[in-house]
Parts: C-alpha cells; sequence; structure tokens
C-alpha cells in the first residue's frame, strides 16, 4: 500500500516537473524578445539590456528554471506586464471566477448525465433511448462558444430569461464580501440572496455552454455502463430478492456503473476548472482563459508559465483524488489496505 | 395429463402452457413453447436439457424476470394456488423472495462486487420482514454458518472476491433461503464449479431443503446431479417437456430418444468402454425457425429420415401407470 501510494506520488511529481520543464522551454523556443515588447519598439538597445537584467532573463536558463520553480513554491509567481500586476494578484482575481464557473458547469454536467443516462436505460424503452443518445451526440458535436452564443440570443435577447453578457453580477449588484471569492457561495454566507439570486443567474448560461460537450460525453460513458451492468447477473438475483426495478438499479447498477465514470469525471473537472478561453469570451467571463491567451501573444512569460504549472497541480491533484477515492468507493482496490 | 396436474391438491408451483418469445430482429424466438410442469411440496425436481433448450428461460418465467425483448406470452403460472402470471411487477416483489426464490447460473457475476456479502443478504432479508438491521444481520451470520461458511461472523463483512466459488454459491443459496421460500428454483447452481465443490453445494442446499420443507426446481444439463437429488425430472428439448418421469424410472428406461441419447452422453464408471464417450450429433433446432414435425428428428437415432416424425408434431403419450409422458411417435413401442 506504501509502495502503492509512493508509486503514484513519484509519478504525479514527474508529470508536475515535465510539464514546468515544457511550459518554460517552450516559452524561450519561440521567437521574439519579451523585454523588446515591454519597453516599446522605439526603446534603446541600452533599455532593452537594462529591462532584460531586471526580468532575469540575461542569467543562464537553468538559472532561470530554477528561479521559476523556486518562486512557484513560494508564493513569488513574477509580475504580469501585460496587466501591470503581479502574477498573483491577477490569479487571485481571475482565477475564482475560472473555478466557480468550472464548478458549476461540472455539476450540471455530472447531474444532468446521470439523470439523462439513468431515464436512458432504466427501462427498455428505444425512442427515450433514441432521443437522448440524440441529445449526447449534439452535445459531443457542437462547439461551445456557438452553443454559447445561440442560448445568449434566445435567452437573453429575445425571451429575457436570463441576464446578458456581462460577466459575473450585474453592472447594478456589488459584489459579496469576499470569504472563497465565489460569488455564490460568498452572497450565501453573507445571506445576501438578491446577490446570490444575481450571481446565479449570471452563471447558468456559461456553465450549460461550458458543461454541453462533457455531459454529453458522461452521458455516453454512463448509458454505455449501466446498459453493461443492467444485464449483469447480480441485478437479476437481487430483482429475485423482491426487490423493485428502480431499487435494484439504485443498489446494485449504478454503484457499479460510477465506477469507471469517476477517472473522466475527475479529468473533465480538472479541464473545466483550469477555465474555456471561448466560452469566457463569450460571456465576458474575467476569467482565466483570456488571460492566458493575452499573455501567450504578449510573452508574459510569468503568467504563462505559472498557468502551465497551477494546471498540471490541478490535474495531479484530482487524479490522486479520484486514485484515493476508487479505494474508498471499490473494495476490490481495498483489499491491499486491509490485509 | 396437464388437467390432472392442475387439479392434484398440494402443488407448490403448477405451470400450464406457459409460453415465452423472445421478439428478436431475426424474428421471434419461441424459447418456451407451451410447457406444463407441477412440483409438489417439498419435492426436488430436474428440468433437464442442452443449452438453449428454454431452461433458464422457463425459470425466469416462473419468477416474472422476463425482460425485453423477451415476454410470457401465454399460459398460466400458479404458485401456492395462486395465478401469479397474471400479478403485477409490484406484486410480484412480494413474492419473489418471499415465495420463490432464485439459484443462479453463475456464482462468479451472480453477486454485486461492491457490496458485501452480509449487506446482500440482509437485503434479502429486510426486504420481507420488519427486523432491524442488527437483527437482520445476526440472522445473515445464522443462515452463513448454516450454509457452512466458516468464522460466519467474521466473513460477513467480506466482499464477494474474498470468497471462492464454492463458497459463493453457498451465498447465493443463503439469499434463496433467507426468508424459507416454498419454492427455490435453482438454475444451473453447480456447473461453474468443479466436482468437488458440486457435491459439497448439493450436499448443503440438499440438507437445508430437506430441513425446511422446500420444494426445489434444479435446472441442470448434469444428469449425475439429477440423479442424485431429484425425484422427478422433466426433459426440455427446443422449448418443449419432451420427457417426464420419475426418476428412476427415467434413469431405468427412456420413453425419449432424446432422454436417452442424453443419458448415453454422460461418462460412467460402470462403462468403463473404450474409445470416445457417445454424443449427441448436430446441433439443437433455432427457436427462431422451427421445422414441421419432431424438433429431435434430424438428430434423432430412431426417427431421423422417417416419413411421420419428419412431417408430424408428435403428441405427448400417456405410459405405464400415468406417471411417464413424452412426446416421441415411438414412445409407446420403445417402453413395451
Amino acid at each position: 500500500m506504501i509502495r502503492a501510494v509512493f508509486g503514484k506520488l513519484v509519478g504525479a511529481l514527474t508529470a508536475v516537473f515535465g510539464a514546468s520543464l515544457v511550459a518554460f522551454l517552450f516559452m524561450r523556443v519561440l521567437p521574439g524578445n519579451p523585454a523588446r515588447l515591454i519597453v516599446g519598439p522605439l526603446a534603446t538597445q541600452q533599455a532593452i539590456t537594462e529591462q532584460e537584467k531586471t526580468m532575469g532573463l540575461d542569467q543562464p536558463l537553468w538559472i532561470q528554471y530554477w528561479r521559476y520553480i523556486k518562486g512557484f513554491f513560494t508564493g513569488d509567481w513574477g509580475f504580469a506586464y501585460s496587466a501591470g500586476e503581479t502574477v498573483t494578484h491577477e490569479m487571485a482575481v481571475r482565477l475564482p471566477a475560472s473555478a466557480e464557473l468550472g464548478l458549476y458547469a461540472f455539476l450540471f454536467a455530472f447531474l444532468f448525465a446521470v439523470v439523462l443516462a439513468l431515464v436512458a436505460t432504466y427501462r427498455h424503452r428505444p425512442i427515450v433511448d433514441g432521443i437522448i443518445r440524440g441529445v449526447s451526440f449534439f452535445g459531443l458535436g457542437t462547439p461551445p462558444f456557438w452553443f454559447g452564443l445561440i442560448v445568449l440570443l434566445l435567452f437573453s435577447q429575445v425571451w429575457h430569461v436570463f441576464p446578458g453578457p456581462d460577466g459575473r453580477i450585474g453592472p447594478n449588484t456589488t459584489p459579496p464580501p469576499s470569504v472563497t471569492s465565489f460569488y455564490t457561495i460568498d452572497a450565501i454566507i453573507a445571506g445576501q440572496w438578491g446577490t446570490f439570486w444575481d450571481a446565479f443567474r449570471h452563471l447558468i448560461l456559461p456553465a450549460i455552454s461550458l458543461g454541453l460537450a462533457p455531459f454529453a460525453y458522461l452521458v455516453r460513458l454512463l448509458r454505455a455502463n449501466l446498459l453493461d451492468i443492467s444485464r449483469e447477473n447480480f441485478i437479476v438475483v437481487a430483482r429475485s430478492k423482491g426487490l423493485s426495478r428502480w431499487n435494484a438499479f439504485e443498489h446494485h447498477a449504478l454503484p457499479n456503473a460510477f465506477l469507471p465514470t469517476l477517472t473522466a469525471g475527475g479529468l473533465l473537472l480538472a479541464q473545466l476548472i483550469a477555465g474555456s478561453v471561448l466560452v469566457e469570451r463569450v460571456f465576458n467571463w474575467p476569467g482565466i482563459g483570456g488571460l492566458v491567451v493575452d499573455s501567450i501573444l504578449r510573452q508574459d512569460y510569468a503568467v504563462v508559465q505559472t498557468f502551465v504549472l497551477l494546471s498540471a497541480v490541478a490535474y495531479v491533484v484530482v487524479n490522486l483524488g479520484v486514485d484515493l477515492l476508487y479505494g474508498v468507493i471499490d473494495p476490490r482496490v481495498r483489499i491491499p489496505v486491509t490485509n | 395429463m396437464e388437467a390432472a396436474a392442475a387439479l392434484a391438491p398440494d402443488n407448490v408451483l403448477e405451470v400450464e402452457d406457459l409460453e415465452t418469445n423472445y421478439y428478436t430482429n431475426e424474428g421471434i424466438v419461441r424459447a418456451v413453447r407451451k410447457v406444463s410442469l407441477a412440483i409438489e411440496r417439498g419435492h426436488r425436481v430436474g428440468v433437464v436439457g442442452e443449452s438453449g433448450s428454454g431452461k433458464s428461460a422457463l425459470a425466469l418465467s416462473i419468477l416474472g424476470l422476463i425482460e425485453p425483448p423477451g415476454r410470457v406470452a401465454g399460459g398460466s403460472v400458479r404458485l401456492n394456488g395462486r395465478e401469479i402470471s397474471r400479478f403485477s411487477d409490484r406484486q410480484m416483489q412480494q413474492v419473489r423472495g418471499k415465495e420463490v426464490s432464485l439459484v443462479f447460473q453463475d456464482p462468479m457475476t451472480a453477486l454485486d462486487p461492491v457490496k458485501t456479502i452480509g449487506d446482500q443478504i440482509v437485503e434479502s432479508i429486510r426486504r420481507h420482514t420488519s427486523l432491524r438491521r442488527d437483527a437482520a444481520r445476526r440472522l445473515a451470520v445464522d443462515l452463513l454458518r448454516d450454509v457452512e461458511i466458516p468464522h460466519a461472523e467474521r466473513r460477513l463483512g467480506d466482499y464477494p472476491h474474498q470468497y471462492s466459488g464454492g463458497m459463493r454459491q453457498r451465498v447465493m443459496i443463503a439469499i434463496a433461503l433467507a426468508n424459507s421460500p416454498d419454492l427455490v428454483v435453482a438454475d444451473e447452481p453447480t456447473t461453474a464449479l468443479d466436482v468437488t465443490t458440486q457435491a459439497q453445494v448439493l450436499d448443503v442446499l440438499e440438507r437445508l431443503v430437506t430441513e425446511r420443507g422446500t420444494a426445489v426446481m434444479l435446472i441442470t444439463h448434469n444428469l449425475g446431479v439429477v440423479a442424485e437429488f431429484c425425484d422427478h425430472v422433466f426433459v426440455m428439448y427446443a422449448g418443449r417437456v419432451v420427457e417426464r418421469a420419475p426418476a428412476e424410472k427415467l434413469f431405468a428406461r427412456q420413453a425419449h430418444p432424446y432422454s436417452e441419447a442424453l443419458l448415453e452422453s454422460v461418462p460412467r464408471p460402470d462403462r468403463l468402454q473404450r474409445g470416445p464417450l457417445p454424443t449427441i450429433p448436430g446441433f439443437p433446432p433455432s427457436l427462431a425457425n422451427l421445422p414441421p414435425g419432431c424438433p429431435f428428428e434430424p438428430r434423432c437415432p430412431v426417427g431421423r429420415g422417417v416419413e411421420v416424425c419428419r412431417t408430424t408434431t408428435p403428441v405427448p403419450v400417456v405410459l405405464g401407470n400415468g406417471d411417464v409422458v413424452a412426446e416421441c411417435h415411438f414412445a409407446a413401442e420403445r417402453v413395451a
């Protein structure tokens, strides 16, 4: 058991190290000089050299890399020149916005996928199953930004059900006092129900747009799993004990069908929290996606490097969490622990 | 004969003209074709036949567990005198596990891999009693002891993969007998086990049903198991019961050539002949596309090519003092 955990940790650290190295080297292989971009096209060679010196670009690569890694773990994430702020500050502002949106998108995707997969397989109704498979295909094949534009047009412009693309809250609402930086949660903590409702309404359309593809993917996965498992002998045995069809499904098919979904769900969660550039653009969402794209274009080394390392860490942490969760849920994995 | 069975007073189960079809893309598969059988209270009946002869479909039809594309298309199933084939699923939920229960074919897949053995037994108990959880668990421990699982108390919290195949099948028996049903339908309970384990599992089953006076419908293709265990035998072929007889009569003399062929293809120590074991040539007919005449005709050592066998479906022939019935044109002269 200890060896297994140790092995996983070594693998996780290797993955983070690899990601940091790739991010670091790629930024430096790209043509162009960030120092020149910062001081402007009319600057003298001397000014450029000065700027390179303050950014540490005159140092050998391995020293730069060492500073990058050391800075990441000590909380010194460098300066985002394009934004004129420290990277720490930029991330602190934008990461919660992306994370909140990602979390809601994930919740939407997961809950609806479970419900629809159940409806599709619970009784053998070919028409219902066909419709749900159609929805799933649509979700997989639709570009999220296009879907975002369409729902904005319909639900905001035509029917006025949901607010337009004005970010996390409406222009007349002030953000709740910050505790978690998730507006919906902070609003509940502060007891500001009006703010909560406004923030929640602003989350719905972007969350659905962002969660559509993961939702469709999970429906396919869960539907196939449930279909396989509902044909298993232990389901017939459960029914032969006198369990209703629903109880047999709930107690025996669902827990078994969830296991393989866990891995996929973990990866999707990490992916969603890391933000989506296009959906954030469509809804004017002040998240991390837009910042990263701008920073790549402006060769803002510090932002891109930090982002890559952060998402690598997020993936690794989520995957480790999933592995641990398997140990809790699946007794066949738990065995080496108990014996 | 079929009407006579229905009139007998103390039958646990009376099946009459039961028909079960599977509606597939290749056509209607007629898995059970007007099968009638009766099981007396506390008796043990064997249903024998090759794979695909409709035995398992018969078992599931009795429990009302045929899933689409299959459907029970006709006939009646009476359990303890009540017509359960007309029951709704909700009504059947009160019957399944309480009055009739199932021991399933393959012990490796019949238990939920992510639930403990104890939970799976308790689930069956609590479904039909108002026992509290701890009382149900104590009952589960007793049941595990009954089926001879060592250290029952400790092993209650184990998961199926921590049990051997034989132990799992004994757990299945414990689950099936948890509410002391009147009838246990055991679908190939020992097929997936090695011979030694088979004998142990069968011994456990025999002891428990004798203690409780439970009737058993044992579905198998293993005639050795039938000889050891059953009072009465029903031989199934292509969805029909082609011969029914008391066990000792069937083993002494087979009215149907299929029964004889089946018996001959079992290795027996008292017939240590050289050469390969006899087999039944060919395959059972497709149940979606049955030939006219006797379904066994193409493979039959007696009737192959015979005009009457090719063209006319045999009717049940009652033999002896009425306890042997065979669907064969030559049944009377074979037994005479």
